[in-house]
């Protein structure tokens, strides 16, 4: 190399300082793994398999190379089912045994944490992240991953929920996307037929925490309440009265819902959709992409989810999966690495790209897929997430709410005549015991 | 034979080598040596003593330990004494997981024998694809159980069952059991029974080839009926392959967890749920301890119940004394 002139070594180390001061507002402050990093393996939970051939696995799989080119460390990926991954953790834990890192769901983690089954990211943060680093995040997860004072994971996806609409069975029917639940009616009333549904959601209790999110978005949205501030059950209001009437309804007066749906998981709600049989459900923006895929982007539509006034909306319920450090983990630097790599721009961008997953990162929107026109409608649950966006509810005892609040929903399904509102005095009465227990 | 006589492999010079092989013939043979206790086949078996009590008697001194406590997942808080099984005996839900338990338990085995029985009768002198209807009826045994749920959760589906397809074809009402609080147990039940009967079908083979043929010519020549012969000479014999194969299944079927959850999840309204679905509930997805651990023990009592009763049926058995 031939020797810099003084004018070309300025440059040079302007040129260099303007990348770094770039990178700086995309990137942690630390650099991608250090040297003693680079040859070590993690061991990673996740639902997703990175051979697996949903949208969301082959983002995966990118992500992983990617991560593998840049830092040298290998990410081993172990798949467990979605609903039990928080309970699997906790026991992994206590055996002694847990993976490096791992997914955590956001309506599991006060769960998690009261084993004990994570590590306290406060310190990692502090020397990783800036100021204003910490708080490039489009939607403040903080009040329900803030638990002690500590933060313990890392919102890596966004899941705002929506109604999805076959847009080709409106167009047939002449109608528009509902707004109000009543015009849902009417237009679940136009698709049913021909073993076709209007409207269908889970109401089985094998995918237990899916149940939850039904409700919220109908019971706030009528101006009540699942939980109030103390975290006690207060769905037997008005409000949760009309939203499991309506529910009911659905089955036994417009007979736009199967009732067949007292058996069926969110999964194969999905399912249904996918394939055809049903024209509209709640679903989150995670599997936008796959149903997209199989039923056509042209056939679908994104509406908002309807409420009792047209003007507006009921709340979309947003979840979402972060990442954290299992206490115990045996290479939680490493682990650290991956999750940073993880919520950085360029593993954003992959999973949106590719999978249709809404970014965390605000600072990720800067990136030029987020310009284009395929990115359009995740514009759209952006400002629906802006408007209307509230978080799922995440308390420790979340799996047993959902479980008494599905309980409520089967007993009304089950019969048409039963008084809801003493079926709700009964479940709130058994679920504030149960937090007395 | 060995050191008593002074032959056999003691006769030689008493070399350390003659004298462990010595001893290992007589510890295998379990006769003291002199009339005092031999300390040596129980070293050998030590080993796998410590490990089967490590696998089986640890677990049951943990949950012991934790159904007297109050826990916060695994942390143990306060000694309650018998608080939980008061609450357990106490909680209706409880109550109908037993009777869930009992109901698909008795009535799965049943079934299952029964389904056993009739399918070895009916291949123990088929000839021709003997081996393939014997894979056939076994596919069910060895699929994985979530497998087998998924595909019944179709089939059984009210709305997208091709049965009920079938059914429709020729005027008939369409099945959905899953649905029903009345027909959903009932339904799990023969699904179980169902993947099951490969196991018993098994057994029944292995029984039924062990009978003589004289004893069912003896029957015929005496004028014994097909349905007699079956009665009074096949069944009988059977006693202790059919007590065997009972016994297993009982204890399968108590603990059985996957497929009634990715069936039923245990509903409607709890109807299917059994004791080992609530007990994976209580502890691995609400994580009382406490509770999980009672229900725990009170299904090891019940196997014990039903291995105490086994004993019992073999010692009285009288066939092949």
């Amino acid at each position: 190399m031939g020797t810099l002139t003084r004018r070309e070594f300025l440059k040079r180390v302007g040129q260099g300082s303007m990348a770094v001061g770039g990178a700086g507002l995309l990137l942690p402050v630390s650099t991608w793994a250090q040297g003693s990093l680079a040859g070590q393996s993690i061991i990673h939970w996740s639902l997703l398999n990175p051979e697996g051939k949903s949208l969301r696995e082959v983002a995966l799989k990118e992500i992983l190379g990617k991560f593998k080119e840049k830092t040298g460390i290998t990410v081993t990926v172990q798949t467990l089912p979605w609903q039990e991954l928080g309970t699997k953790l906790i026991a992994s834990v206590q055996a002694g045994n847990p993976p490096d890192s791992s997914r955590v769901n956001i309506f599991t983690l006060k769960m998690i944490l009261k084993a004990d089954a994570l590590t306290n990211l406060d310190l990692y943060l502090k020397k990783t992240f800036t100021d204003a680093q910490r708080k490039d995040f489009i939607v403040d997860f903080t009040p329900p991953v803030i638990v002690s004072g500590s933060k313990w994971s890392m919102q890596i996806e966004m899941t705002p929920k929506a109604l999805f609409v076959r847009k080709d069975w409106l167009a047939r029917a002449g109608m528009k996307a509902p707004k109000t639940w009543a015009e849902l009616v009417e237009v679940g009333k136009a698709m049913t037929g021909g073993g076709k549904w209007g409207y269908m959601f889970n109401g089985s209790k094998t995918q237990l925490n899916q149940v939850e999110t039904i409700f919220q978005p109908h019971i706030h949205g009528r101006g009540g309440q699942v939980l109030d501030a103390s975290d006690k059950g207060v769905f037997n209001d008005e409000a949760a009265v009309k939203s499991y009437q309506f529910l009911s309804d659905c089955v036994h007066k417009h007979k736009i819902t199967p009732p067949q749906v007292i058996a069926m998981t969110y999964d194969e709600v999905t399912d249904a959709f996918k394939s055809g049989r049903v024209g509209m459900i709640q679903e989150g923006s995670h599997r936008y992409s796959d149903i997209a895929k199989a039923i056509g982007a042209e056939n679908l539509e994104l509406a908002k989810m309807p409420s009792d006034d047209p003007k507006r909306p009921s709340p979309t319920i947003i979840t979402g999966w972060g990442m954290g450090i299992p206490r115990g983990s045996k290479h939680p630097d490493a682990a650290l690495e991956y999750i940073k790599y993880y919520i950085g721009a360029e593993a954003q961008e992959i999973n949106a790209r590719v999978a249709g997953s809404l970014p965390t990162r605000r600072s990720t929107l800067d990136r030029p897929f987020f310009q284009s026109k395929e990115a359009a409608y995740m514009r759209w649950w952006m400002d629906y997430a802006a408007e209307r966006g509230e978080i799922i509810i995440n308390v420790p005892t979340f799996t047993q709410l959902n479980e008494v609040m599905v309980d409520a929903l089967q007993q009304v399904l089950n019969s048409p005549s039963a008084n809801v509102k003493q079926v709700l005095d009964d479940a709130v009465k058994r679920y504030n015991q149960l937090l007395q227990a | 034979m060995s050191s008593a006589t002074g032959s056999g492999p003691s006769s030689g010079p008493d070399t350390v080598a003659t004298r462990w092989s010595r001893r290992l013939g007589e510890g295998l043979l379990g006769r003291p040596r002199g009339g005092r206790f031999d300390l040596f086949p129980y070293l050998l078996m030590l080993p796998g003593l410590l490990l089967v009590m490590f696998v089986t008697l640890y677990p049951i001194v943990f949950a012991v330990n934790y159904s007297l406590m109050r826990t916060q997942v695994f942390k143990q808080l306060a000694f309650v004494g018998l608080a939980n099984y008061a609450r357990l005996f106490a909680d209706p839900r409880f109550q109908t997981n037993l009777v869930n338990s009992l109901f698909f338990v008795l009535v799965g085995v049943a079934l299952t024998w029964t389904f056993g029985l009739a399918l070895a009768l009916l291949l123990r002198r088929q000839r021709w694809g003997n081996a393939i209807l014997k894979t056939i009826v076994l596919i069910p045994w060895v699929t994985n159980q979530v497998v087998l749920a998924l595909m019944w959760k179709w089939l059984l589906n009210g709305e997208f069952s091709p049965i009920n397809y079938l059914l429709g074809l020729v005027n008939l009402p369409g099945l959905n059991p899953l649905i029903s609080t009345a027909q959903a147990l009932p339904a799990l039940t023969i699904v179980n029974a169902w993947r099951a009967t490969g196991f018993s079908l098994l057994l029944m083979l292995a029984g039924l080839s062990a009978i003589p043929v004289e004893v069912e010519e003896a029957a015929e020549i005496d004028g014994a009926s097909r349905w007699k012969q079956l009665w009074y000479v096949i069944i009988p014999l059977l006693k202790p392959v059919s007590l065997a194969c009972i016994i297993t299944l009982t204890i399968s079927f108590f603990n059985i967890i996957v497929l009634p959850m990715d069936l039923t999840g245990g509903g409607p309204l709890n109807s299917t749920e059994v004791l080992s679905l609530r007990l994976y509930r209580e502890g691995f997805q609400y994580y009382n301890m406490g509770s999980a651990s009672a229900i725990t023990l009170v299904l090891v009592g019940l196997d014990l119940i039903l291995a105490w009763a086994y004993y019992k049926l073999i010692r009285a058995e009288t066939y092949y004394r």
